[in-house]
């Protein structure tokens, strides 16, 4: 709820004096008591005497206390980062100076915040000499960069014969970060590199998960001797164990198209499914100790490098609030594709509504990489505009998208739907064994 | 290069407007003007339907659209029908004449509070209060000086009061304009 003025310490107000204009009701009133009063004393009438006073006292007496200066508003937030979901609180300081009526306060939220209450636009009074402090709660629904503030203010003064407008050009910035589900895959990869990491990698060496049994040589470690199978063979043997290593894992969004309602938690596009989803992926990996890229295939000349660590996913998480329904020439999209290193885990995120995702997808596959599919179209898609070819087009499209999926199945991609947390487990583990089956057979 | 297909921007657009809703302070501060306006109607003893029908357009303007001068058509046009009720020597009944001034007062006040307060705008009732405190000075003003000229006698029975009375128009006219002049100076 908007909390009520509530008359603060007095201020000294230095503002410079406002313009005011007249209102509609000036001139009428002015105008029926100036009639009523010359009548009254031209035909010695008492009644139209009576008439005219209550109007010429409505007119001279807040003309003679008019204001001078309009109140001064400064806008603040609680905070200025938010995740999808929570709620802040949105404040108006109002230094008011003179008496007047009505203050009209009507604030701008660009973005995806909004006020809780639907305060944006609401009425309010104060004492002069005095400071207000009006706060609001400041929902943030969807995630996404805003503003709030650009305060317009109609002040109306002198019992609502004098008006003045002005605009506080004051904004204050809101980011709001995409909603993470607890997310978590297995730490099987297809492509573990580096020299330490939290994934079991295919080559042998330190690490926890046992690769075999051979016999001893010189610098192995004597705790790694395997006793039982070194006194049933006379020799000494150790045990080997697969080395821990980190893996690359690029994070390739699809914004050519956005399809299905954004309203925050109670619907998603398909761009909230892929950045939400994104965010999860990102952040699970960085937890590991992974490389994390993004790429956003609507400015595909802007990726996020891969890089390690927390403050790394903030980075991502900043360029995931500028993900926005944009396309760019194949071209552009293939260059920013083909710098993807050739180990790395490409994690294409989609709805399948355009080729061009899908074929450069593809294409990645033939050369080597590893691409999984996520597939981002919600599961419902509601329509602004219905039209009667839009079903049979809708259809249409969907049996296209179908289609596309076979393609890319066929081609060694899978499709997977984002569904949160360990869905991604078995398409990975199948994804390593045709990896390393592949580089058997090369 | 192929166009981007946006079809989530309008729903999202949707989803986020806020319904306008009516105000029950907005309400009533319209209804205070559609009750003055029966009053000026049926106050006085006889009707006019040309000044009828102007008042009654005027109070529908002001309660429509209150910052569009519907207040002013509606008070011009009571006073033409208070002459035509009356002629231009009548002496209609103090009660009337009274419960008329207090009409064309509403008229006038609460049209200029709904101007400042937009129906769907919600208000804080300190808004209010602050404004039916200056109503009731107001009109408590204009009741002492109602009083101050019945103690005098009839307005131009003497020249003194001839002369008071058109330096009361002129202050009337004057002051606006001469404020507004300095203000805008």
């Amino acid at each position: 709820m908007t909390s009520g003025p509530a008359d603060g310490p007095p201020v000294m107000n230095s503002g410079p004096p406002a313009k005011w204009t007249p209102t509609a009701a000036l001139a009428g009133t002015v105008g029926s008591a100036a009639v009523l009063l010359g009548f009254a004393v031209l035909l010695g009438r008492q009644d139209l005497l009576v008439l005219a006073l209550p109007l010429a006292v409505a007119v001279v007496l807040p003309l003679l206390t008019r204001p001078v200066r309009a109140p001064v508003v400064r806008v603040a937030t609680a905070t200025g980062t938010l995740f999808e979901g929570q709620v802040t609180t949105f404040s108006q300081h109002l230094q008011v100076a003179d008496a007047v009526d009505v203050i009209r306060l009507r604030t701008y939220a660009e973005g995806p915040v909004e006020p809780a209450d639907g305060s944006q636009d609401f009425c309010t009074a104060a004492a002069p000499h005095t400071q207000v402090a009006l706060e609001h709660p400041l929902a943030a629904p969807r995630w996404g960069r805003s503003r709030v503030g650009r305060v317009s203010l109609t002040v109306t003064g002198a019992h609502g014969l004098l008006r003045s407008t002005r605009t506080f050009p004051e904004v204050v910035p809101v980011v709001t970060f995409p909603q993470r589900s607890e997310f978590s895959a297995t730490d099987v990869v297809p492509s573990a590199l580096g020299i330490v990491g939290g994934h079991r990698s295919r080559r042998v060496g330190e690490g926890v998960d046992p690769a075999g049994v051979r016999p001893f040589v010189a610098g192995d470690r004597l705790r790694r001797i395997h006793w039982p199978v070194s006194q049933r063979t006379g020799r000494l043997h150790v045990t080997t164990t697969y080395s821990d290593r980190d893996t690359e894992v690029v994070l390739v969004l699809d914004s050519a198209v956005e399809v299905g309602t954004s309203a925050g938690a109670a619907a998603a596009s398909n761009l909230d499914v892929a950045v939400r989803a994104a965010a999860s992926i990102a952040e699970h990996y960085l937890r590991n100790g992974d490389r994390v890229g993004v790429l956003d295939l609507g400015r595909a000349g802007r990726p996020v490098r891969l890089r390690a660590g927390q403050t790394h996913l903030f980075r991502i998480l900043e360029a995931l609030l500028d993900v926005r329904a944009a396309s760019v020439s194949e071209l552009t999209i293939g260059r920013a594709l083909s710098k993807i290193p050739s180990r790395a885990l490409v994690i294409l995120l989609t709805p399948l509504l355009s080729d061009a995702a899908a074929t450069q997808a593809a294409g990645l596959s033939r050369a080597g990489r590893t691409v999984l599919v996520i597939d981002t179209l919600p599961g419902e898609v509601v329509w602004p505009e219905p039209g009667p070819w839009l079903e049979l087009a809708w259809r249409l499209q969907l049996i296209e998208r179908d289609n596309l999926a076979g393609a890319l199945a066929d081609s060694g991609v899978p499709v997977v739907p984002w569904l949160g947390s360990g869905s991604l487990d078995q398409v990975l583990v199948g994804l390593s064994r045709s990896t390393r089956v592949a580089r058997v057979h090369r | 290069m192929s166009r981007p297909l946006v079809l989530g921007r309008g729903l999202r657009r949707a989803a986020v407007r806020q319904p306008r809703q009516v105000t029950l302070a907005g309400l009533a501060v319209r209804a205070v003007t559609v009750l003055a306006g029966l009053a000026v109607l049926t106050i006085p003893a006889a009707h006019d339907p040309v000044w009828t029908a102007l008042t009654v357009l005027g109070v529908l303007v002001a309660v429509g659209s209150p910052g569009q001068g519907g207040a002013g058509l509606a008070l011009g046009s009571a006073v033409g029908g208070w002459f035509a009720a009356y002629g231009a020597h009548g002496s209609p009944p103090l009660a009337a004449t009274a419960g008329y001034a207090l009409a064309l007062y509403l008229i006038h006040t609460s049209t200029a509070l709904a101007a400042a307060v937009p129906l769907g705008v919600p208000m804080h009732t300190v808004v209010l209060t602050r404004w039916l405190r200056r109503c009731l000075l107001e009109l408590a003003v204009a009741a002492g000086l109602v009083a101050a000229s019945y103690a005098l006698g009839r307005p131009g029975s003497s020249s003194t009061l001839l002369l008071l009375g058109l330096l009361g128009v002129l202050v009337l006219v004057g002051v606006p304009v001469l404020l507004l002049h300095r203000s805008h100076g």
